[in-house]
């Protein structure tokens, strides 16, 4: 989270200060990846750099506080993951060197990332998915039920009772495996 | 279908076992996705809950800042080409296109010119040369003259028709199926008396018309009235 200054941080990338556009990007983009690695798991790197030139071509024209730029850019993050998506089943057979190539960055990741994350990212794409999504938006985007029922197109109170019961179903899950991180 | 008296084996699944997990409350529930919760202060049963939870929180790893270079280079194409290109309102335009917009604007200029100077000269509205251009080209009527306006008198001879009295002045058209370019403009000092074969007029079934001479040597053209017994009258007297 930028904080108190993030009226000047993105007043400073919009006029195309470096610092500043890296400033924001270094604080969305694990948000960004992480989420898509539950909601769009086979393409999570792809999809979080065309969130990016997306909200690059739009940045001129957002304006908004803190909260409203992460609505923003989880938006922007849900539709290209949805637009990969249809272009996955319309192709879904990959050319063989891509797909090894895929197993090697996805081993090397998780080679590098914290095992603990990378394991509770496994966990929550194990539910439906409208209770995972609800929940990496209430948890890791930051977004309050309203912001997350305006993103999903549903009502306040479905959000709530989905992301509540995918917490049921973690602890079930978690108990019935016997499992801690 | 399930209950006492009902075969284990007339089901074709299992029911899987419940974990046995406790039912958890709203409020605890709310509590744990709250931002800036720690595991520490959830609910005993909900820590693993919370734990997971907190795992997604964790600071970012070095794989997941990688992309920052590539972002930054498109960051900067688009700040290149928010400050230095040209800023265009519209979709680009090649040459050819630009030189077929000014061929086409041309020709519609030259052809709304035409329409208009052929319409003035229908009308008789163009200045004199021009008028007699018109006239000679398109067979516009002829350009007013001061002398043709002016009657010769009764004893002139000069027997102007009627038809072209009513067309060589500015402004009328002529009748319908009359063509302009069959009358020409009389000669200056035009023998008087004299027919031109084209400017021959057929009778008109209408009321004949009488030349009055007027003081201003102008031709006043009356409709005859039929003799009536008061004409015959006046006749006698």
């Amino acid at each position: 989270v930028v904080g108190d200054y993030f009226g000047t941080v993105i007043a400073a990338a919009q006029a195309g200060d470096e610092a500043a556009f890296a400033e924001l990007w270094r604080d969305a983009n694990p948000a960004i990846l992480r989420y898509l690695r539950v909601i769009a798991p086979n393409a999570a790197e792809d999809v979080a750099a065309e969130t990016w030139v997306t909200v690059i071509r739009g940045l001129g024209a957002f304006s908004g506080d803190e909260h409203s730029w992460r609505a923003w850019l989880f938006t922007i993050a849900r539709s290209r993951a949805i637009d990969e998506g249809r272009r996955q089943r319309r192709r879904p057979v990959r050319p063989l060197e891509e797909a090894a190539e895929a197993v090697t960055t996805d081993a090397a990741d998780i080679a590098i990332t914290n095992l603990e994350t990378e394991r509770a990212l496994r966990l929550i794409a194990a539910l439906p998915p409208l209770q995972a999504e609800a929940i990496m938006l209430r948890v890791v985007a930051g977004l309050d039920t309203q912001a997350v029922a305006e993103m999903l197109g549903r009502s306040p109170g479905a959000v709530r009772v989905a992301a509540h019961r995918g917490l049921r179903r973690l602890a079930a899950m978690l108990a019935e495996a016997g499992v801690t991180l | 279908m399930s209950g006492p008296g009902v075969p284990e084996d007339d089901m074709h699944f299992r029911w899987q076992p419940k974990a046995d997990v406790p039912p958890f409350g709203d409020a605890a529930l709310d509590a744990v996705l709250a931002p800036g919760q720690a595991p520490d202060h959830a609910d005993g049963a909900l820590r693993p809950v919370a734990e997971v939870l907190a795992a997604l929180r964790t600071p970012p790893s070095r794989n997941e800042l990688a992309g920052l270079d590539r972002a930054l280079a498109e960051f900067r194409t688009a700040d290149r080409g928010r400050t230095t290109a040209p800023r265009r309102h519209g979709p680009a335009r090649p040459a050819y296109r630009r030189a077929r917009l000014f061929a086409q604007l041309g020709a519609a200029a030259i052809i709304s010119l035409l329409g208009v100077f052929g319409g003035a000269g229908y009308a008789g509205a163009l200045p004199g040369a021009l008028q007699g251009f018109a006239h000679r080209v398109i067979a516009a009527p002829a350009p007013a003259r001061p002398a043709a306006r002016t009657s010769h008198g009764p004893g002139s001879g000069h027997s102007r028709p009627a038809a072209e009295q009513a067309t060589s002045g500015p402004g009328s058209s002529p009748p319908p199926g009359h063509r302009a370019g069959r009358f020409r403009p009389h000669p200056p000092g035009g023998p008087a008396g004299h027919h031109h074969p084209r400017h021959h007029v057929p009778k008109s079934k209408g009321p004949k018309l009488k030349k009055t001479p007027k003081p201003g040597g102008r031709v006043s053209m009356a409709p005859l009235k039929r003799p009536g017994r008061l004409d015959g009258a006046i006749d006698t007297l």
